[in-house]
């Protein structure tokens, strides 16, 4: 076990830092000069690149970066920067929100119909259920305090979901800000359509699952997980309306959660998408909230959903959860997981940033514990593990990045909304493999898999085996320079292949490797003996990146 | 001493990875029993049929008149014949334990201390404890066929089916997805290059990243995936994960009863389907539990005609109950108390009379299951660890905190 101080901690609080690693050889990594238990620049650069943007960095990008480790931050700096990071924020928050669902089945399962009726159903609903999501990109990416997720005077729509609800778009049709003029108020998230058809509530429940899931994800206070424990004898046989107000151990939540209620009260109910009949779709109504007790949150009067917003974006849990759900997404690690250290932390780099998330991001991404090649140990926690396994959002984007192959199949058949359509199968949890690759499913399945698992190397192995053919004809055959820059078909002398494969493990994993060094002999077997079998310059290159396409560093990064 | 990830990595020829071992010793598959879990998510209504109550004036039950089979009681609602026939058949290998306390009324709460035990988060559930102990020599000790499954700590040891059959799709050439991207068939020569390079590369990574906390269970998870990605590809030629009939139905009980009779797995873990939440229109209940019954009745049906009804238990559970009185939608809401079915291999037919004429818990006798008021107010750990005693394993070690439910263990 090692003890040292941090080089470059996120902030002052983390003194000491315990780094409980043994990496055995840290100068793998020529002309590096890494310290002992943090990745070198180029494998930070490449695990920077995924955490932002969900794809490996460009091989110009590496270069530069293991040629003057100094340009590492710089990089960074300009991915946190960039719109590239727009797919990850949605990706982010469509798992936070639990938006990001099947698209085949209940809470989604909106139909083709009417001015609608032409498109493919896996289409429109991809459509509606990222409507949530896009409102944090556009908060984002547009620079914007991060507040305005509760405090935004506009939902976000494009011509599909202001179809769906009932909005006006302008120009092109794209995703842009939009308004209800039905009277309803502005809230951001918390006027938001979609995000209260996946978040159901029944008329018994009365806006309490709402409220829940609402302070989850805004606040990381979690009723659903607070250790209750029901005690003997309780008399629930009214439904529970007097247990409620005076069983204490049911006031405990009850006596916070159930104020907030009137807040959310005009959404309707519970809609079933799939029993639409034409659209828009009718999600509020004024008059549901009669018969609701004035509005508290946590004690504070509000008048309307209005005041809610406000109330939470001041709120102090509102920031230290935005730090907490943000760092645990950069760090592959559960939010509840986060340390309270880290987020003291990190506050105020927040704070400093006006609330703006590409600083914190970017703050993260260069800090030793991003880096870290071991566990990080904190005084109240671990901050970081080592490994960070890519979900399959991530495996899908790293592989069309790098290859060009996109994994789709088109459905054909209509199980009862319409015409599926096209749909990616590496990230699809309907059709697809998302959940034998690991991922959520934003109802049943809340957090991605942190660990191995077979099918996620099966559905790898499969995906590998396509994306080899794709990139192997495409580069050599078409010219198009996606991985094979230095080599022909003609080409088969071990020096030049190994200079191929040096390109390889720098741009696949960050690697920056010798030619003659472990790492590039692993391949070059696997080139060598296909070459000998088939005696195909062609086969040999599928063999090698179907190898290479399915490496652990590709899982873990 | 062999353990599950030295034995594991000692396959891949893993050494350095392998010497970081020392997990618990796992006993062998050979004879062990089979464990079905059979999950009706939502929280069902006991006065059904497990605790019917009846002549009750404080707890609303279902109309008409019941009948009994065997030591169980069934309301006779007109829609429930499927119910009845699956009791008359089976009422023989069942037993019914009633009030069982989930001490929460959440649903993904409850259902979590029910398939764990404890309200842990990220604790695996019964069926993948088992599993990790009995069937470490399937290629997939667990197989999950439906929501709310756990494989928490033993993710390796795990696959699922999918919605779609999505797992026939990605494993059986002939069943896959068409694509405009060419498959590569590569020769068993390639296979092996490829397996010996995904290993070395494991090796390296561990060389460079160091197989410290997280970092050596990760890789010892990947080398065991690894390993039964392999095994689930050489079980696919002649096995059920070809077949297109089923892959061409919704037919989770079909799917999970050859996986078990084909020894693809050790452990399932079934839902059936309904969403059982009725906090109105609680006459639904009948309906579902006749569809309950159904799958049930095809279930045991298919595990008699593979030869191992005899060897595997079934435990049937939902999440929580529903609470005595109808409410003003004609609903039933939560309620902290709920019940077990389990049928099967070494279950005594018994019903455990774990509640009051009110639907409140009552504490029963463990060995006789009768009330008894300084007997035992029955747990989720209590169920599991029964379910443990089932299928041969310690319960003490699995479920310390548990006891035995002895009326139910045959």
């Amino acid at each position: 076990m090692h003890v040292q101080t941090r080089a470059k901690p996120l902030r002052g609080m983390w003194v000491v830092l315990l780094l409980v690693g043994c990496n055995n050889d840290p100068g793998k990594a020529p002309g590096t000069g890494v310290a002992p238990n943090t990745l070198s620049p180029t494998q930070h650069l490449s695990r920077a690149s995924i955490a932002l943007r969900g794809v490996r960095p460009s091989l110009d990008d590496l270069e530069a970066v293991r040629d003057n480790p100094g340009a590492l931050d710089g990089l960074i700096e300009s991915y946190a920067a960039s719109d590239d990071i727009g797919p990850t924020i949605r990706h982010m928050h469509g798992e936070w929100l639990l938006t990001d669902v099947f698209l085949s089945f209940y809470p989604a399962a909106y139909p083709t119909r009417g001015a609608l009726s032409d498109m493919d159903a896996h289409a429109l609903n991809r459509a509606v259920t990222e409507g949530t999501a896009r409102l944090a990109e556009h908060i984002v990416l547009e620079d914007r305090p991060y507040s305005e997720l509760v405090t935004a005077d506009y939902v976000m729509a494009n011509d599909v979901t202001a179809e769906v609800w009932g909005l006006s778009v302008s120009g092109d049709g794209d995703w842009q800000e939009a308004r209800f003029d039905d009277g309803r108020l502005h809230s951001g998230l918390l006027s938001d359509p979609n995000y209260f058809v996946r978040h159901a509530s029944t008329d018994t429940n009365r806006q309490r699952a709402r409220s829940a899931h609402l302070m989850r994800a805004l606040l990381c206070h979690d009723y659903m997980r607070r250790e209750v424990r029901v005690p003997e004898g309780i008399d629930l046989t009214d439904g529970g309306d007097n247990a409620i107000k005076e069983n204490v151990v049911c006031v405990g939540c009850h006596n916070t959660l159930d104020p907030m209620a009137g807040a959310f009260a005009e959404n309707v109910g519970v809609v079933f998408p799939q029993y639409t009949w034409s659209y828009p779709i009718t999600t509020w109504d004024p008059g549901l909230a009669a018969d609701y007790d004035p509005i508290l949150f946590y004690g504070v009067a509000a008048h309307d959903v209005l005041d809610v917003g406000q109330i939470i974006a001041e709120d102090n849990r509102f920031a230290r959860c935005a730090v907490r759900r943000h760092y645990g997404q950069m760090m592959a690690m559960d939010a509840d997981a986060v340390p309270d250290s880290v987020v003291d932390d990190l506050l105020p780099v927040w704070t400093a940033g006006d609330e703006r998330v590409r600083p914190l991001l970017a703050e993260i991404a260069r800090s030793d514990a991003f880096a870290s090649t071991g566990p990080v140990v904190v005084e109240d926690g671990v901050a970081a593990e080592g490994l960070r396994r890519a979900t399959p959002w991530h495996l899908q984007r790293v592989l069309e990045d790098l290859t060009g192959f996109r994994w789709e199949t088109d459905v054909t058949y209509d199980i009862g909304f319409g015409r599926v359509g096209e749909v990616e199968l590496m990230d699809n949890i309907s059709y697809g493999f998302r959940v034998h690759a690991g991922g959520a499913d934003g109802f049943d399945i809340w957090n991605p898999m942190r660990t191995a698992n077979p099918t996620t190397l099966l559905v790898m192995r499969e995906a590998a085996g396509m994306a080899a053919k794709h990139v192997v004809e495409a580069d050599l055959v078409d010219g198009e320079g996606h991985l094979l820059t230095r080599v022909s078909s003609d080409t088969s002398d071990e020096t030049s292949i190994r200079t191929q494969l040096v390109d390889l493990h720098l741009r696949l994993f960050g690697e920056a490797v010798s030619a003659d060094g472990s790492e590039v002999t692993a391949s070059w077997t696997v080139f060598a003996n296909e070459l000998e079998r088939s005696d195909s310059v062609t086969s040999a290159w599928e063999a090698t990146l179907f190898a290479m396409l399915q490496d652990p560093n590709l899982l873990f990064y | 001493m062999t353990t599950r990830r030295n034995f594991m990595l000692g396959s891949l020829g893993l050494g350095g990875l392998a010497a970081l071992g020392g997990l618990a010793p796992v006993a062998r598959a050979s004879g062990s029993k089979r464990l079905i879990i059979y999950f009706a998510y939502g929280g069902w209504d006991p006065t059904y049929l497990f605790d019917p109550k009846p002549g009750s004036s404080t707890v609303d039950t279902p109309t008409g008149d019941w009948v009994t089979h065997g030591d169980l009681t069934l309301w006779d609602t007109g829609s429930m014949s499927a119910t009845h026939d699956f009791l008359g058949r089976y009422a023989d290998r069942i037993a019914v334990v009633n009030g069982v306390s989930v001490s929460s009324l959440v649903h993904e709460e409850c259902a979590r201390r029910l398939l764990t035990g404890t309200s842990a988060e990220l604790l695996g559930d019964v069926a993948s404890r088992v599993a990790s102990r009995l069937g470490e020599t399937r290629p997939v000790p667990y197989f999950t066929l439906g929501a709310n499954a756990r494989a928490h700590g033993h993710e390796a040891q795990a696959a699922t089916l999918g919605w779609f059959n999505q797992l026939q799709s990605l494993v059986a050439p002939d069943l896959a997805w068409p694509t405009d991207g060419r498959r590569l068939a590569p020769s068993s020569a390639l296979d092996d290059d490829v397996q010996a390079y995904l290993s070395r590369r494991m090796e390296q990574l561990g060389d460079v990243r160091g197989l410290d906390g997280t970092n050596a269970a990760r890789l010892a998870d990947y080398a065991e995936s690894l390993s039964r990605a392999e095994q689930i590809r050489a079980f696919v030629p002649g096995s059920f994960l070809e077949d297109w009939s089923l892959f061409n139905s919704y037919d989770v009980v079909g799917h999970a009863a050859a996986a078990l009779a084909e020894g693809f797995s050790q452990t399932a873990f079934i839902s059936d389907g309904g969403y059982w939440d009725t906090h109105s229109g609680n006459n639904q209940q009948a309906g579902m539990f006749d569809d309950l019954a159904d799958g049930l009745s095809d279930l045991l049906a298919a595990l008699e005609r593979a030869g191992i009804a005899d060897d595997t238990v079934v435990m049937v559970v939902s999440e929580m109950g529903r609470s005595p009185l109808i409410n003003a939608l004609g609903g039933k809401d939560h309620w902290p108390y709920t019940s077990a079915m389990l049928i099967g291999a070494g279950v005594n037919p018994v019903v455990v009379d774990g509640t009051d004429d009110t639907l409140r818990q009552q504490r029963i006798d463990l060995n006789t299951g009768g009330a008894s008021s300084s007997g035992h107010a029955l747990q989720t750990h209590d169920v599991l660890a029964t379910v443990t005693e089932l299928v041969g394993l310690d319960p003490a070690e699995l479920y310390p905190e548990g006891e035995v439910i002895h009326a139910v263990v045959g």
